[in-house]
Order: structure tokens, then C-alpha cells, then sequence
């Protein structure tokens, strides 16, 4: 199973042995193991290759470039002691809850605000659930309280729907106003 | 004649009491657990639409399932290359659909409407059911005139409607939320229902089950099978008064194939209608006099039926003797769970018969019965209990009493004595529920001082046996301090795991402590409850405070159970109780704590109910 924790390779000197991991930008980063398993799919790659990981060759990410991967080892060197995140439901009305972020989360979001879907779609690739989880809803706070034109204007989104159609949408929604 | 009409009338005012009183409580315990259904619908080739304009909708939430869900990680699409030069272009148009699924399920309603005018790719995402309203559980909708009429104004009616000028808009909340809980339809016009019941087929709303609520004669029920002939739920109560005591006829019941749950309060069947043989759980309320031959003779044929409720049925003379012989085990052999709510029995089959319990063909009739309940039925409690003790067998675990206890010394006389004794001697568990109906004079606390006191006879104090087959406790409403002092000062429950309280003002420190403390001749039990996993004080005396609660934490460590839960409700006034407690626990008693976990969690009630 790809979402199964790491185990078997798991002892804490390997998590401080180095790994040299290649963006696709040909540029080379190089990370403690106990840092780079935060995700899922490195920490795939480093048990499959087991005793044959030769740990100066490095791990090739052809999906992702140099400046969003150095953003995103900055949340893993947060985050490498941090438990599996959950997503918890409101028992009362099943609405989802919030996550709560630290202090260092809403600053790391905050100076990293134009890169939210980058890193959106990074810690998808890379499967960094904590990551992924935070960077959507932190995108879904910016979309609430907009208007459609706002929403498109801050993610520079084109605008596909004719004037009928939208009042079309708008009519049959007309309790829905704003 | 004018007798029985007064008794009628009596009875009619009792339940109109009891009512107001139960409408207080919070729910009773759930039924075995549902399977689970999918209900595939096809989709509809012919769309009518409705002319009708003058109606109304409200999708809203309720009560959801508990529990977390655990991060399951899913890479569905292929993973395109990530650049942070991306920005300049479009950048949703790079995510998966189910990253932005993640960012639409946090969107209510009004937002999604909102964020399906930014492009074509999120309307359909919002509305094609691949990004779902998660939260809606039950979808209310109303037609104009009987949500104007009635439902708005019953008294603290918080519910916000969204209101439709067209029936056809329908689908586009639909849209929003293509699986849900339940369907629950409020209508008087048979047009309003089909209109309804299109939608819900065209737009494939997947469902658990439909509620019925008729505000006319006209139910139309054939409609319901006609659209969605899957359905595996159907729960149906006819509003307005006019059916409240008369019931409202039913003159046919569709052969729904699937269905497996039905609840059917007040409704009269005709002759010849059938019910579905695929059901396992049936409700049956009526408070029309003889009503429950109605079911009695359609009960054999269900061969399924795993649980039954039968309200307000009237089982004296030979009718229960009929009522059993019509659920025997021969007839419906998966019946379990079995209970009565508001029932009145009145001889027993003993009296009837006066010969030898074996001979008679009713002995363990009910032989798979696993759990009985009799709730605020009336009839000698003891010769009940006898009754279904002699039809039932071994398999008879739970016996699952919920009594009136005004001030009735007699009635715990009966239970400690006849009833203790008989249960104990098959192994069977009993829950108990006290309910006070009305306020007591005696222990009116601010009562004027030359009010005399009635003579206080002592209430019994409860034998061993009854400590042993007391599995769960419930009180309500109680203010007889003395009834609880009776049954919980030096008495030890070695297997009482829950106990509620709920709005009992006699519930003190003095109880809390004895239910918490040593019994002092029983030191190595050192609990009355050892076993005691849940405690739930809701709307409780102001005067129970923290010392009550406190020997609960210091005994943890001698508990046989691992954990402890309080459940501590209070009003607005008093809100910050519990969590002073909790932070006097943390701070003032860190030793009592030291290697325990502690964990403080708030629930949140919506407004009008916090």
C-alpha cells in the first residue's frame, strides 16, 4: 500500500542520514531522511530501494521544481515529528471542522500566499497530507465571502460562462443572493 | 357509556401530560443499527415540469454520524508538471478535480451557487455530484402553504428555509447535495408531492429513506412507489390534529421490494392492503381504541421482522395471547428486539388460563426475543414482567423498564421483590428509567413552613439481587431526593456501566459522592460503580457541583473500567461550569491526574437549544 507508514527502514539513525533529491530543474537538495519521509511518495521510494538506495545518486522529482520544492521541505522540516493529521466532523451537524494552524503555519501561508496552489498541487504529488489539507483550506478561506468576479480576478480564472448562462444560474438560484 | 368516555378522557389528558413532558427528553435509544443502502435510481427520460409556483424548500442539517475519518490519501489524475511559473496562467486549471473538491466541501450552500458562476469547470464540479454538500443529512421540504401555515410557527422554530419561487428550481439544490440521509416531504396537495418526487428521480438523489407527512386525506402514497420504487426506508405521520387520536386511513400500500424500515404513526389500514414481507423493522403507533388488531393480523406474514415498536396498543383481556401467538417464533423467527411504548396491559395469561405454565402453547412463544422494553405502559408491572418472562427464552438478555415514579414506594416495593427476583433467576439485565410526570408537593423545598410534610414512609432500599442485574440507570425530571438516596447511599452496582440524570434536582453532591465513594465495610470495592464508563448530568440542580463530580476522578485509578466520561450540561447562565471545573481539576488536583488523561471538550448546540 502506498499510504502505509514507513516501517522496516525506519531506525532513527537512517532518519539522519542525508539524501540528495533532484527537482526537475536539475537542481540538487540535500535532506535528512527524517525530513524528506514527511511525504509519503519519497518515503515510498526510499523503502523500495531498500539497501540498494544509494544515498549520494539521489531521488529524481520530475513534478516538481526547484522554488516550490525548497517551500515545501520548509513545512517538512516543521513538520517531521508531527502525528498523521485528521479530518474530524462536527458530530452534531457532520459539518467538517477547521484545522487549527500554529502560530508558524498561518506565517509559512501568509509569506507564501501567491504559491497556494503550487504547493497545493506539490503536497498532492508529493502526499504531505498536512500540507495538503492546510493549503485547500487556506484557499477555501480566500474564495468565501467573494463574489464570482472577485474569485476569478484573485486566482486569474477565465471567465468560460456566457452572460446567459450565468443568468441562467442566477435565476434559477434567485434565493441566493449577494 | 359515560364512564368509559370519562376514562377515555382521563387517558386522553395523562398523555397529553406525558407528551409535553417526553417532548423535553432527549431522544430514546436508537434501534439495532440500519444496514447500509444504496438506492440506484434511473434516470428519468420524460422531465415535466410543475406550473406550480407557490411553493417551498429547505435543505437544512441535523444529526450526523459521529466519528473521525483518517486522511486517506487519493492521486486520482495524473500528476502534471508543477512550475512555480504556473501563477501566470489559470492555476486551477492544473489542479485535479479532487484537490479542489477538498476546497469546495468547506462551501455552504450560498458559496458553492456563488463559486459555480466563476467558471464552467467549477459549475459542473459543484453540481455533476462529484463535489457534494457533505454535511446535509436531512432535507426538509415544505410545501408553501403548510410551512406558512404550521411548521413556521411552532414555537421555537429556528429552521432558515430557502424559498423557491418555482418548483422546477428544485434541482438545482438537488444538485448540491445528491446523497443524503433522508428525504422528508410536508405536504397537502397530491401535486405538490409528485412535483417533489420527479426531482428527487431526475436528479438521482440517493437516499436512506423518505418521510411522509401528509397535512390532507390524501396521501398519494402510490406516488412514492411509482418514482422511487427502491426505497428502503419510509417513516409516515399524518400532521394537524384531525388524525391525532382518529388516525388517518390507508386505503393501499405499494409493494415497495426493498424496503426493509417502517415507521407507521396514526395511519388506519383498510382491509385487503398488505405490508412489504422484505421489512426487519417495524413502528407501529395508533391511538385509535382496537387499532392494533389492524397490524396483529398483517405481523405473521412478515417473516423478516427483527424489531418491533407498537405504541399506544391496548392488550388486555385475550389480546395479548393473540398478540403472541401472532409473533411466534414459528411465524417471525428473527424477532429480537421487541418494545412497547404507552401500551396497556391488563390481565395475564395465567389468570386467564389457571392451569400449569408448561402446558400452555405461549411458553417461550417468543423464544429469539433478545431485548424487551416496556416504556410508561400501563398494567401491573410485576404480572407484565411475568408475562414476558414465561413467553420469552433463554435468549432473553435486556429487560428494559422505563417507569413513572410519583412518590410510588409500592412501585419500587414491586420492582425490588417480584420483578429483581424473576430476572435475576434468568440472567436478565435490566435498564432502568425513572420519569417523574408531576412536580412533588412533599419535597417543594420553598413550600410555606406551616405546610405539613405527608408522613414520610421510607422508600425500600434495594436488595442485592437488583444491585446485580442493574445494567444502566435513568432518571428524569426527578426531585424525590429520597428515592435516589434509597437506591444509590450503601448500595454497591457492580455492573451499572450507564447513568443519566436527566434534569433531576434531587441529583447532590451527597449522591454523587455515595455513587463515587467507598461503600465502608466494602473496601476492596472500593465503588459503588466500578464499572461505570458513562455519566451524563444533563440540566441537573445547580447545587451538584464539582464536589460531587470530584471522587469520581480520585477513584479512577481503583476503577475497572479505563475510562470515565461526563457528560455536564447547562444552561446559558451557568455555562461556564464545567469548564471551571475542569481547570480547577487541572490546576488545584494535578496529583489526582498524574498519569491520567484528561480531556475537555466542548459540544456546540445551536442557538435556540444552547
Amino acid at each position: 500500500m502506498a499510504t502505509e507508514s514507513a516501517n522496516g527502514v525506519s531506525s532513527p539513525e537512517l532518519n539522519e542520514r542525508d539524501v540528495v533529491i533532484t527537482t526537475n530543474d536539475n537542481r540538487n537538495f540535500t535532506v535528512k531522511i527524517g525530513v524528506a519521509r514527511v511525504s509519503k511518495t519519497i518515503n515510498n521510494m526510499i523503502q523500495d530501494l531498500g539497501e540498494s538506495l544509494d544515498l549520494s545518486s539521489g531521488i529524481p522529482l520530475p513534478n516538481v521544481d526547484g522554488p516550490i520544492f525548497e517551500k515545501v521541505l520548509e513545512w517538512c522540516e516543521e513538520h517531521k515529528n508531527a502525528p498523521e493529521i485528521k479530518v474530524e466532523q462536527d458530530p452534531h451537524t457532520r459539518e467538517r471542522k477547521w484545522f487549527t494552524m500554529t502560530e508558524w503555519e498561518e506565517e509559512y501561508f501568509r509569506k507564501f500566499l501567491s504559491h497556494l496552489w503550487d504547493l497545493a498541487m506539490a503536497a498532492n504529488y508529493l502526499e504531505i497530507p498536512s500540507l495538503y489539507y492546510y493549503t485547500c483550506q487556506k484557499l477555501a478561506e480566500r474564495i468565501k465571502g467573494r463574489t464570482p468576479e472577485q474569485i476569478r480576478e484573485m486566482f486569474g480564472i477565465e471567465d468560460d460562462l456566457t452572460e446567459e448562462e450565468k443568468a441562467e444560474i442566477r435565476r434559477t438560484n434567485v434565493w441566493c443572493t449577494y | 357509556m359515560e364512564e368509559l368516555n370519562a376514562k377515555q378522557q382521563t387517558l386522553k389528558t395523562e398523555e397529553t401530560v406525558l407528551r409535553a413532558t417526553l417532548a423535553q427528553r432527549p431522544p430514546l435509544p436508537s434501534s439495532p443499527p440500519p444496514t447500509v443502502y444504496t438506492l440506484p435510481v434511473k434516470r428519468s427520460s420524460s422531465t415535466r415540469l410543475s406550473e406550480n409556483s407557490d411553493d417551498l424548500c429547505t435543505p437544512s442539517t441535523s444529526n450526523g454520524n459521529e466519528g473521525n475519518q483518517t486522511v486517506k490519501f487519493e492521486r486520482k489524475s495524473s500528476s502534471p508538471c508543477i512550475n512555480s511559473s504556473s501563477q501566470e496562467k489559470n492555476p486551477f486549471d492544473d489542479l485535479p478535480w479532487h484537490l479542489l473538491s477538498q476546497i469546495f466541501c468547506t462551501l455552504e450552500l450560498k458559496e458553492r451557487v456563488i463559486a459555480s458562476q466563476v467558471c464552467r469547470r467549477w459549475y459542473s464540479l459543484l453540481t455533476d455530484g462529484r463535489c457534494p454538500l457533505e454535511d446535509v443529512v436531512v432535507l426538509n421540504i415544505f410545501e408553501r402553504h403548510v410551512w406558512k401555515s404550521t411548521v413556521s410557527k411552532n414555537a421555537g422554530s429556528k429552521v432558515q428555509c430557502i424559498e423557491l419561487i418555482d418548483n422546477t428550481y428544485l434541482k438545482n439544490i438537488f444538485a448540491h447535495c445528491p446523497a443524503v440521509n433522508s428525504v422528508k416531504v410536508w405536504y397537502s396537495k397530491r401535486e405538490f408531492a409528485q412535483t417533489v418526487l420527479e426531482k428527487l428521480k431526475e436528479c438521482e438523489v440517493k437516499m436512506r429513506c423518505i418521510d411522509i407527512f401528509p397535512y390532507s386525506a390524501d396521501v398519494s402514497i402510490e406516488l412514492f412507489h411509482e418514482y422511487l420504487p427502491n426505497l428502503t426506508g419510509i417513516t409516515m405521520r399524518p400532521h394537524g390534529t384531525d388524525y391525532f387520536w382518529s388516525g388517518l386511513n390507508l386505503n393501499t400500500f405499494p409493494a415497495f421490494e426493498k424496503l426493509d424500515t417502517l415507521i407507521l404513526d396514526s395511519f388506519n389500514l383498510a382491509g385487503d392492503v398488505e405490508l412489504p414481507e422484505s421489512i426487519t423493522t417495524l413502528e407501529w403507533h395508533n391511538r385509535r381504541e382496537g387499532s392494533f388488531a389492524d397490524l396483529r393480523a398483517r405481523l405473521k406474514k412478515l417473516k423478516r421482522l427483527e424489531y418491533l415498536q407498537v405504541g399506544h396498543a391496548d392488550f388486555s383481556n385475550d389480546d395479548f395471547i393473540k398478540f403472541v401467538d401472532a409473533v411466534h417464533v414459528s411465524n417471525l423467527p428473527k424477532l429480537q428486539y421487541l418494545m412497547f411504548r404507552f401500551c396497556k396491559f391488563s390481565s395475564s395469561i395465567k389468570k386467564l388460563y389457571l392451569v400449569d405454565d408448561s402446558e400452555l402453547p405461549q411458553s417461550q412463544a417468543l423464544d429469539r426475543l433478545q431485548f424487551l422494553k416496556l416504556d410508561l405502559c400501563s398494567g401491573s408491572l410485576p404480572a407484565i414482567v411475568q408475562d414476558f418472562l414465561f413467553v420469552t427464552g433463554k435468549n432473553l438478555k435486556i429487560m428494559s423498564l422505563n417507569v413513572i415514579s410519583d412518590e410510588s414506594r409500592s412501585l419500587f416495593t414491586q420492582i425490588y421483590d417480584n420483578i429483581t427476583d424473576e430476572l435475576n433467576a434468568r440472567n436478565v439485565s435490566l435498564h432502568l428509567g425513572l420519569l417523574q410526570k408531576e412536580k412533588l408537593k412533599s419535597w417543594n423545598v420553598t413550600s410555606s413552613e406551616n405546610q405539613q410534610r405527608p408522613e414520610e414512609t421510607p422508600y425500600p432500599t434495594p436488595p442485592k439481587n437488583f444491585a446485580n442485574i442493574l445494567w444502566k440507570f435513568e432518571a428524569s425530571f426527578v426531585e424525590d431526593f429520597p428515592l435516589l438516596r434509597s437506591i444509590f447511599m450503601g448500595t454497591t452496582y457492580p455492573f451499572l456501566s450507564e447513568l443519566k440524570f436527566i434534569q433531576c434536582s434531587s441529583i447532590q453532591d451527597e449522591i454523587l459522592e455515595a455513587i463515587a465513594l467507598n461503600c465502608p465495610r466494602l473496601k476492596k470495592l472500593s465503588l459503588n460503580c466500578p464499572r461505570l464508563k458513562k455519566l451524563s448530568l444533563l440540566s441537573c440542580n445547580e447545587q451538584s457541583t464539582h464536589v460531587g463530580i470530584l471522587p469520581f476522578v480520585k477513584q479512577c485509578r481503583q476503577r475497572l473500567s479505563k475510562s470515565l466520561q461526563i457528560i455536564w450540561k447547562r444552561d446559558t447562565r451557568r455555562y461556564s461550569r464545567p469548564a471551571a471545573f475542569f481547570l480547577s481539576l487541572m490546576n488545584d488536583h494535578a496529583d489526582l491526574i498524574k498519569g491520567l488523561r484528561a480531556r475537555f471538550y466542548c459540544k456546540q448546540f445551536s442557538d435556540h437549544n444552547r
